[in-house]
């Protein structure tokens, strides 16, 4: 592997315990964590690496992940650095502070597996319980392996305290959660020195007098979302700041928007999560097969990065979204907001937008191979369409 | 964000909202009766002293129980404890065992050696108290308490009256009674021993000597059966036997006594002669399980063998060559309206016999209200007393036996009390203590039992009746210091607040300040009455009073 | 690329023998990628193990459909939906004292049985069979080696070490003649 022998360790990692490698490195103040299928090895990691006296973090398991959230909160507000996991119900039923975190500029980092939500009861990949927090406030990220979600979560330290926004990051139940593979951990220096400690503007201080969130008049509160605007603004570059850093560290790692095969390509496809570790295999046997198929992974889901899924997909014919989500009534949420990014840019591809992979189901190589071959000269529809 | 001016951080506080103005009730915080209080026969503060016993301040919790009751080491053994049976606990899995507790608190006073203080100051007016039993006691204790001159008038050899003449010694050591005796003669004391006041002339001298005088000459009549021949040799006197000392005991009893009788009494009578070795039958007129005496008395005579004929009544007797029959018939025994009136109707062809060598009358004993003939009004079996004790003659006051047909020692020490306060009223009103205001008791519906786990009681030990049978000591044996730590924790210290912060930390509207030992105060500008510290309180120590004035 | 399936019921140890393979695979200095059905994955229920080996890093994040090889721990499982699972010329390992002539792959698909069973008895493991499963496995495949293997079964059993090692030993030394003459 490309890791510098001296400042990394190789281990079999499932991605849930490499997700658990990265916040025991990033040493947060307070973990408060509801265990849940397929999160819970997250939180047995934390808890076994504590009792082996490794991770000093206060480690809180209240009664729900509704408190657990607003331990989180609370915990963030007093200036401590605080990190929580969750999936699929656990995250809805943490919605309405998901709202509250965001709008108190609580730089909370959380882990959400995506997990089907019910009903029916299920415990397999699909991204809409995080999609569907789109409006909350978080900054999301999505990761396509055990590497990329150790990686992330150190990085998303960085993000949440230099934009004070919370940020959620997402990995695929199963594929990615439960797959054991070699995964780099960086030696714990390393971490320090890429997560210094920041100074915050204001924090909860008993001896301070001042209150956070207290009801306040319309134009005010408008103004809140005013900053949270700006404040989602600096968050792409801080992503790319953050990737930039690391990958001059470990060697590793994309930012906002990751292309793979991207010159000269005529189709391509537009995806997120682990779908885009089998999608590379089905560019290059495309490629093979003389078709310039091309892979944008897109990383940063919010803030939307729309200048950049602009400038990447100029000039490119046609692209293909699969969405391992469905937002019934409109179809994929990635094809949805694709588009809205795209709309009036001037020579805009053609877009696909696909249902892959909804419910957790198996989408290979040959699928992927199949769909490119099938759509990349069909006319669009602006509708999204369910393929095998 | 970075701009401290962000209207997401603000100076503003609650305190802005004066949320005061929606109200319609105010929490008061008032610390009202509990149950066990009002229940018991000196009021004493129940709920209080066992809070202090909680904290480990064993001394703390004698100074609370001795503001009502100088015997609490004695009380501990031998009251009636109708606290106990008042308790609110009750409702939730078993009674505090109050008793129990008041004797760890009183026998650690004894071996302590913690005594009383002496009165602020020493008062020129005298009172005499005649009758060194427990309410001449309790009364002599209050008063020298205030610092009146107190002189006692004992007619025996001893002080303690039916404590020591009547109580055996299995029930209360004399060690306990002549140490709780002494702690009050050490307050000083003017005692004359074997001084009988003999007559209405006599009383009359002592309160022309004295501002006022206390008559507590207890009952000393025994009652008696028609059908029995008490000149008969074979008949015992049951006073007599109880205070008699062991050998005259048993030179006066036969093989086989039958003891007549079912209340407090007739047990002492009934236990002491087994111990002598006899074999005992009680004959009562109550039917079974309705016998006046406690039931604890009545379980532990059973478990040692005493055999019970109940719901019978004796009809003749005749002595035959060594032994005597008693001719018997069942009964239908019916409570009367008044305390200690009943109806007895026989059952006919119920007659039976039994054959005895001893028979021991212990139906009770009447106070010689003779001898005050011309002084004092008597209202039946008593002398006339009014609220405050005071007899038909200004300055006499009677309590006790001699006063009241309430014949446990708790209730003349009870009596004794509000004498003795009634008196400091008459003679010094500005240091008297005022007559207690009447406050609501609180029930268990005031107790909040999201805060009591479940934990049944501590119950003390009982030596084996083997060996009980063969010594006169004590049958109940004390509870150590983790178990009265542990008892006093049940106690839902009902009306009395603990300082638990509760209240404090319910208000969602941040209402409420501690003001350290002195509880807590009620901002009125910010209390909107919704009455969450009410809820949350877990003794019921808060109440919501009307409030108009918002 | 290698893809392995290893199939058995909750609490036969199927999980634990795709990791202990994994381990093995990775120690030899190869990539590997495995994961295992859970949610389900109770006392009794079937249970997947899935195990990608490849000399270059494995991207891919979906199920195997066609496995180079299958190890089923339970023959009671092999059904049309097992044989589907592997390819046409797919290896199959499994637990159990018939002839292989009692089994019915499809294609050119080959079942190699050995009595795992008897041979953890042998050696003192019960019903546990993972460890001579495992042998019989790398015996078959050729790969890993032995010695890697029985250093990560010393490692990672959590009881009867030594047993352990000793059932996997005795299994590829039985295996190896067997698979290499049906393999020739």
């Amino acid at each position: 592997m490309n890791a510098p022998a001296n400042i990394e360790t190789r281990q079999l990692l499932n991605g849930n315990h490499a997700v658990a490698w990265g916040v025991r490195l990033a040493k947060p103040d307070v973990t408060p964590v509801y265990p849940i299928t397929p999160q819970t090895p997250i939180l047995e990691k934390l808890i076994e690496f504590q009792s082996e006296g490794k991770f000093a973090a206060e480690l809180l398991t209240p009664e729900s992940e509704h408190s657990a959230m607003a331990a989180c909160i609370a915990a963030s507000a007093t200036g401590a650095r605080v990190f929580t996991a969750t999936s699929s119900q656990g995250l809805l039923l943490m919605h309405e502070l998901l709202h509250f975190a965001a709008g108190a500029r609580a730089p909370i980092v959380m882990f959400n597996v995506n997990r089907t939500p019910a009903s029916p009861w299920g415990f397999w990949p699909d991204q809409i319980d995080s999609l569907s927090q789109r409006d909350t406030g978080w900054v999301q990220l999505y990761s396509e392996s055990p590497q990329d979600s150790l990686d992330t979560v150190i990085q998303a330290f960085r993000i949440a305290e230099g934009s004070m926004l919370p940020v959620m990051i997402n990995h695929d139940a199963f594929y990615v959660s439960h797959s054991v593979e070699p995964v780099s951990v960086p030696a714990p220096g390393l971490i320090d020195e890429f997560l210094p400690r920041v100074e915050r503007p204001m924090q909860l201080d008993t001896g301070a007098g001042q209150s956070l969130g207290a009801p306040i008049g319309q134009a005010s509160w408008n103004r809140t979302r005013r900053e949270m605007a700006a404040a989602m603004e600096t968050v792409p570059g801080l992503t790319e700041a953050a990737a930039s850093g690391w990958r001059a560290m470990t060697g590793r790692g994309g930012g906002v928007l990751e292309a793979y095969r991207m010159t000269g390509a005529e189709v391509v496809v537009l995806t997120m999560g682990s779908m885009a570790g089998t999608a590379r295999d089905a560019v290059d046997r495309l490629r093979d097969e003389g078709i310039a198929a091309g892979l944008l992974k897109l990383r940063l889901f919010r803030p939307f990065p729309a200048d950049e899924l602009r400038a990447a997909l100029a000039g490119v014919p046609c692209t293909i979204v699969l969405d391992r989500n469905y937002s019934p009534g409109m179809g994929g949420v990635l094809h949805q907001e694709a588009k809205a990014a795209l709309y009036g840019t001037v020579g805009a591809p053609r877009m696909h937008g696909l249902l892959a992979g909804v419910g957790g189901v198996n989408v290979d190589v040959a699928t992927i191979a199949r769909l490119v071959r099938d759509y990349r000269n069909a006319d669009p529809s602006p509708d999204a369409v369910w393929v095998e | 964000m970075n701009d401290l001016t962000s209207p997401l951080w603000t100076n503003l506080t609650s305190r802005e909202r004066i949320t005061g103005t929606w109200r319609s009730a105010l929490p008061n915080y008032q610390n009202q009766p509990s149950p066990c209080l009002n229940a018991c026969p000196v009021n004493g503060r129940i709920a209080e002293w066992i809070g202090q016993v909680k904290k480990g301040d064993t001394k703390g919790a004698f100074v609370t129980l001795a503001d009502n009751n100088p015997f609490p080491a004695i009380a501990g053994r031998i009251c009636h404890h109708p606290c106990e049976t008042a308790c609110n606990r009750n409702e939730l899995d078993e009674t505090v065992g109050i008793c129990s507790l008041e004797r760890f608190v009183g026998d650690a006073a004894l071996d302590q050696g913690w005594g009383f203080p002496a009165p602020p100051a020493e008062l020129a007016q005298s009172v005499a108290v005649v009758g060194g039993g427990p309410a001449g006691l309790s009364a002599a204790y209050q008063l020298r308490r205030y610092g009146f001159r107190v002189s006692l008038y004992e007619s025996k050899s001893a002080l303690g009256g039916l404590m020591r003449w009547g109580i055996p010694a299995y029930r209360l050591e004399r060690a306990v009674l002549d140490g709780e005796i002494a702690r009050i003669t050490a307050m000083g004391v003017d005692v004359h021993l074997n001084a009988e006041v003999g007559d209405a002339d006599a009383l009359a001298a002592l309160r022309r000597e004295h501002d006022a005088v206390y008559l507590a000459t207890g009952a000393s009549l025994p009652k008696k059966l028609p059908t029995l021949d008490y000149a008969a040799g074979w008949v015992v006197d049951s006073a007599e036997f109880l205070a008699a000392p062991a050998d005259q005991q048993s030179a006066r009893t036969g093989d086989h006594v039958l003891v007549i009788g079912g209340g407090s009494a007739a047990m002492d009578v009934a236990r002491t002669a087994r111990r002598l070795g006899r074999t005992v039958t009680v004959l009562t007129l109550e039917p079974e399980g309705s016998l006046p005496a406690q039931k604890v008395e009545v379980d532990e005579a059973a478990e040692e063998a005493i055999r019970f004929v109940s719901g019978a009544m004796l009809q003749s007797a005749e002595a035959g060559d060594g032994a005597v029959t008693l001719n018997c018939i069942r009964v239908a025994f019916s409570k009367g309206e008044r305390p200690g009136a009943f109806r007895v109707d026989p059952v006919a062809g119920s007659e039976f016999a039994l054959s005895v060598h001893t028979v021991i009358p212990a139906i009770g004993q009447d106070a010689d209200l003779q001898r005050w003939a011309g002084l004092l009004e008597a209202t039946g079996p008593v002398i006339a007393a009014g609220k405050d004790w005071q007899t038909s003659t200004p300055g006499i006051y009677a309590g006790g036996d001699v006063a009241s047909m309430a014949r446990f020692v708790t209730q003349a020490v009870g009596m004794g009390k509000e004498a003795a306060h009634a008196i400091a009223r008459a003679l010094a009103p500005d240091i008297a203590r005022a007559v207690p205001a009447e406050l609501p008791e609180v029930g268990y519906d005031r107790i909040n039992i999201a805060y009591q786990e479940p934990h049944g009681r501590t119950h003390q030990r009982l030596t084996e009746v083997a060996e009980r049978l063969t010594t006169f000591d004590e049958v109940q044996q004390p509870l150590s210091a983790d178990e009265a730590k542990s008892e006093a924790d049940r106690c839902f210290s009902c009306g009395s607040c603990i300082y638990c912060d509760n209240c404090y930390f319910y208000c969602p509207d941040m209402a409420i300040a501690r003001l350290g030992e002195n509880g807590y105060e009620v901002d009125p500008d910010y209390c909107k009455g919704c009455g969450l510290c009410v809820a949350e309180c877990p003794t019921g120590s808060i109440h919501m009073a009307k409030d108009d004035n918002a | 690329m290698l893809e392995i399936v290893i199939l058995g019921r909750g609490g036969q140890g199927a999980q634990t023998a795709g990791n202990q393979l994994a381990q093995a695979f990775f120690d030899s200095g190869l990539y590997v990628q495995t994961f295992s059905t859970y949610g389900g994955a109770r006392r009794g229920t079937p249970v997947t193990s899935s195990l990608r080996v490849d000399a270059d890093p494995i991207r891919l994040r979906c199920n195997i459909t066609a496995a180079d090889a299958m190890l089923c721990f339970d023959a009671s499982l092999m059904d049309d939906a097992f044989y589907a699972q592997g390819s046409d010329e797919a290896l199959i390992v499994v637990n159990s004292a018939r002839p292989a002539e009692a089994f019915t792959p499809r294609a050119r698909q080959r079942v190699l049985p050995v009595d795992g069973r008897a041979i953890a008895a042998r050696n003192d493991m019960g019903k546990v069979v993972n460890s001579a499963l495992l042998g019989a496995f790398a015996a078959t495949l050729g790969r890993p080696g032995i010695d890697i293997l029985a250093q990560v079964i010393e490692t990672s059993a959590p009881a009867k070490k030594s047993q352990n090692v000793t059932a996997a030993r005795e299994a590829y030394g039985l295996m190896a003649p067997v698979a290499e003459e049906a393999t020739a």
